[in-house]
């Protein structure tokens, strides 16, 4: 597919508009809500650590779109989307996993816990890696295309765990920072959601919403050029 | 009373960045590539229907 002239001026538009609230987004954390009385400044992480987690969310949700779509329709387009999303996502959780690490060191006293939510994004993760890997081993491109269609819905499975696990189990160390949680209140790590930590975190949200977005069309794109050139490559081997 | 936790919170960042920068630098990259590859295609095709022509 070749980007028209109005597409490419759009997607460059959302790509310096998404850098454009990038920058504000970590300006804010740094300057409109103070540091937290208790964690002290380490909980700034806090807002990186749950806008990836949105980003991936919403990317994962859209590689369910996108299989959904493509088992109706069989349009390649949806497959692009589907490969897109889960590598993006990939990459956001890892940031969300990375950082939920580091923060966990002061607050928990170690990086790392086999807590139930810890082990579920750690599940999640991997499921979604090996979308890629059982992918990229299957040779037919229309069984591939199927198969990661019908994976990538499945998958989702792994996100909506992350989600519910802590809510439903009483044994997390993992704070609930919004909703029901019928955990027993002795979470490590927890925090007052004050008005500007509140305001700050949804303006980190909605940053890594757009630029998730943003980076799924900038790996769709990709996906599509590539596959423009893989088959006129094909053409110009045939023609030798 | 507040704990000094500023060396996590730049370690905390500086992860987080790093991996955004590794995610935008390998599309960068396999965009590069691309255009590399597209290049020496149309090279290659200028070529063939140059040796067709002749």
């Amino acid at each position: 597919m070749t980007y028209s002239e109005s597409r490419n001026r759009l997607l460059l538009n959302l790509t310096y508009g998404s850098i454009a609230l990038f920058i504000i987004s970590n300006v804010l954390n740094f300057t409109y809500p103070g540091a937290e009385r208790t964690m002290g400044e380490v909980q700034r992480v806090f807002y990186i650590h749950l806008g990836s987690f949105f980003g991936a969310f919403c990317v994962f949700f859209a590689a369910v779109i996108a299989g959904i779509a493509y088992l109706r329709t069989r349009n390649i387009k949806w497959d692009h989307l589907g490969l897109a999303s889960v590598e993006i996502g990939l990459g956001l959780s890892a940031i969300n996993i990375v950082t939920g690490a580091i923060w966990a060191r002061p607050s928990w006293g170690t990086f790392w816990t086999w807590d139930p939510r810890l082990t579920s994004i750690a599940i999640m993760w991997l499921t979604y890696a090996a979308y890629l890997f059982l992918r990229s081993a299957l040779e037919d491109p229309e069984q591939r295309r199927r198969f990661a269609a019908v994976y990538g819905i499945l998958a989702f499975g792994s996100v909506l765990l992350t989600i519910i696990i802590i809510r439903v189990r009483p044994d997390v160390i993992h704070p609930t920072v919004a909703g029901p949680s019928v955990s027993s209140g002795d979470v490590m790590g927890d925090f007052n959601l004050t008005p500007r930590i509140g305001q700050t975190v949804l303006f980190s949200i909605f940053t890594y919403i757009v630029l998730s977005a943003v980076l799924v069309w900038h790996r769709v794109r990709l996906e599509e050029q590539t596959e423009q050139i893989r088959s006129r490559k094909m053409e110009a081997l045939s023609r030798l | 009373m507040t704990s000094d936790t500023l060396n996590y919170m730049i370690m905390g960042y500086g992860a987080g960045f790093s991996l955004l920068a590794l995610l935008v630098g390998s599309l960068w990259l396999r965009y590069r590539n691309l255009k590399a590859d597209e290049a020496a295609l149309e090279k290659l095709e200028r070529e063939t229907a140059e040796t067709n022509k002749s």
